[in-house]
């Protein structure tokens, strides 16, 4: 019973990451990278493995993306669009 | 028949899915910053691989408490502890090699003025 | 690549690198185990948990490295269950079995990557280093962010003690609890324009907190006989004051991962320009 709900996780994650591919602005691959690591945090729950749920979860879904628009925001000042 | 199927390859083909699109982030975008996303999406396919060679479908969690016995019948029932402390390490490196390769981006930034892979090739000649 | 070569050729030589990598992959998966337990005498080789050298190598040299029907692997000591809240004194008394692998039996492989998550740390404070330029003319935020960081920061900081204190008895650990506490920090710097956090005091926790971790392996060394071992008594399974030192170094983990975490985070946010410029 379990194992459908994981499959349909699986299924959500991989569409995110296809997001990510093909969008055109910067900021929305951004916000897909960080659905994707919250997505595996909840797959690792799934596989009986708590210790690295929590720790994916705070590091990648948490200070990762944080860092990431931190960066981009340094680089915006210099150009009037941020794409391409 | 659907079910045991599921059991067995959902995980991996999962994992794999993941590495092989951020492979192909990598390889073929311009844009310094979305290389670095791929980079990160390759990172996480690569820990869900390891967790999941880790687990078989009976599995418990690997922490004893009042109600979770590891060890039934003499036979070992919870999920293998080693590479699940081998991905935490590489959780947090992961996290190292990411903030270390935006601050380089900011750089070459300031100094070259764009963001395009094709552009600074072509001004460093 | 050649600079002339049309974009499509080189999107489909990049999705056959990809094909060919995946097409490997998934012929390697037809080799693993698949079943509804695991048999640890088959997926663990005996040469593994031997703690003696002479007999590894008299196995090794005589030719039986894995056998169908193998004993229990350590045949010295004889197996009785264990039972949270009335076994005590056993090898590595913590009742999270993946906190005793990261500290106690590969304690060495943290120190690496204490050190590599130290250099990384370094290297953007490095970078990004010279004066504070003065802000131009920017809207501050407003009076309920400020009062709520500040009270939920402090709910977070407990929180995140709480993660790395109980590192051996739940899940969690040293290395999300420093997390959490870095994200507490990074809610400080939206509160206000221009806040700053005490240098000092982060970068004395790093430097105490790293070289704590190096002392307590140097005490294992000249008490017992090897770089961190194990010398505090492992007392009943899931008690606080149980499972020898590794409460200890969680706590130093912690509280250094949180330092430097902190340091990265200020180093991006503030706005620098170089001296040469």
């Amino acid at each position: 019973m379990i194992i459908y709900v994981a499959t349909l996780v699986v299924i959500v994650v991989i569409a995110l990451a296809l997001i990510a591919v093909f969008s055109k602005k910067l900021l929305s691959s951004i916000i897909s990278m960080g659905f994707v690591s919250l997505g595996v945090s909840g797959l690792f729950f799934f596989l009986q493995a708590p210790d690295v749920a929590i720790t994916e979860a705070a590091i990648g879904a948490g200070l990762s993306t944080a860092i990431f628009v931190i960066a981009l925001k340094k680089v915006k000042k210099g150009e009037s669009a941020d794409e391409e | 028949m659907m079910q045991v199927f599921l059991q067995n390859w959902i995980y991996l083909i999962g994992a794999i899915s993941l590495f092989g699109i951020g492979l192909y982030i990598t390889l073929t975008d311009e844009n310094i910053f979305k290389i670095i996303v791929g980079l990160n999406i390759i990172e996480s396919g690569t820990n869900l691989f390891m967790i999941a060679i880790a687990w078989h479908p009976k599995a418990v969690m690997p922490i004893y408490t009042a109600t979770n016995h590891l060890v039934v019948n003499g036979k070992v029932v919870s999920a293998d502890p080693l590479p699940q402390s081998l991905v935490l390490t590489a959780i947090v490196i992961g996290l190292g090699t990411t903030a270390l390769a935006l601050t380089i981006a900011v750089k070459i930034f300031e100094k070259y003025g764009t963001l395009d892979v094709r552009k600074i090739k072509e001004a460093k000649r | 690549m050649r600079n002339d070569t049309p974009e499509l050729v080189k999107k489909i030589t990049a999705l056959f690198v990809v094909a060919i990598l995946l097409a490997g992959f998934f012929v390697a998966f037809k080799e693993m185990p698949k079943g509804p337990s695991v048999n640890v005498n088959q997926r663990v080789s005996r040469l593994y948990v031997l703690k003696n050298v002479q007999t590894a190598t008299k196995l090794m040299k005589s030719g039986n490295f894995f056998t169908k029907g193998m004993k229990p692997l350590r045949s010295d000591v004889p197996y009785t269950p264990i039972v949270f809240g009335k076994s005590s004194n056993l090898e590595d008394g913590a009742a999270n079995v993946v906190t005793s692998i990261v500290v106690d039996y590969r304690g060495f492989d943290t120190l690496g990557e204490v050190t590599v998550l130290f250099l990384a740390a370094t290297g953007v404070a490095m970078l990004l280093f010279g004066k504070e330029k003065k802000r131009k003319k920017k809207t501050e935020p407003s009076l309920i962010m400020y009062v709520g960081t500040r009270i939920a920061f402090a709910v977070i900081f407990l929180f995140g003690i709480y993660i790395f204190v109980h590192g051996h008895l739940t899940p969690g650990g040293g290395f999300p609890g420093g997390a959490v506490i870095a994200s507490g920090i990074l809610g400080l710097f939206l509160g206000k324009n221009g806040y700053e956090p005490n240098h000092l005091g982060l970068k004395v926790f790093e430097s105490l907190s790293g070289m704590a971790f190096v002392i307590i392996g140097l005490t294992g060394l000249f008490s017992v006989k090897s770089f961190l071992a194990n010398f505090l008594p492992t007392g009943t399974i899931g008690d606080l004051y149980s499972a020898g030192f590794i409460a200890l170094i969680y706590i130093a983990i912690g509280m250094k991962v949180g330092a430097e975490l902190s340091a990265v985070v200020n180093s991006m946010i503030v706005d620098t320009e170089e001296e040469w410029s």
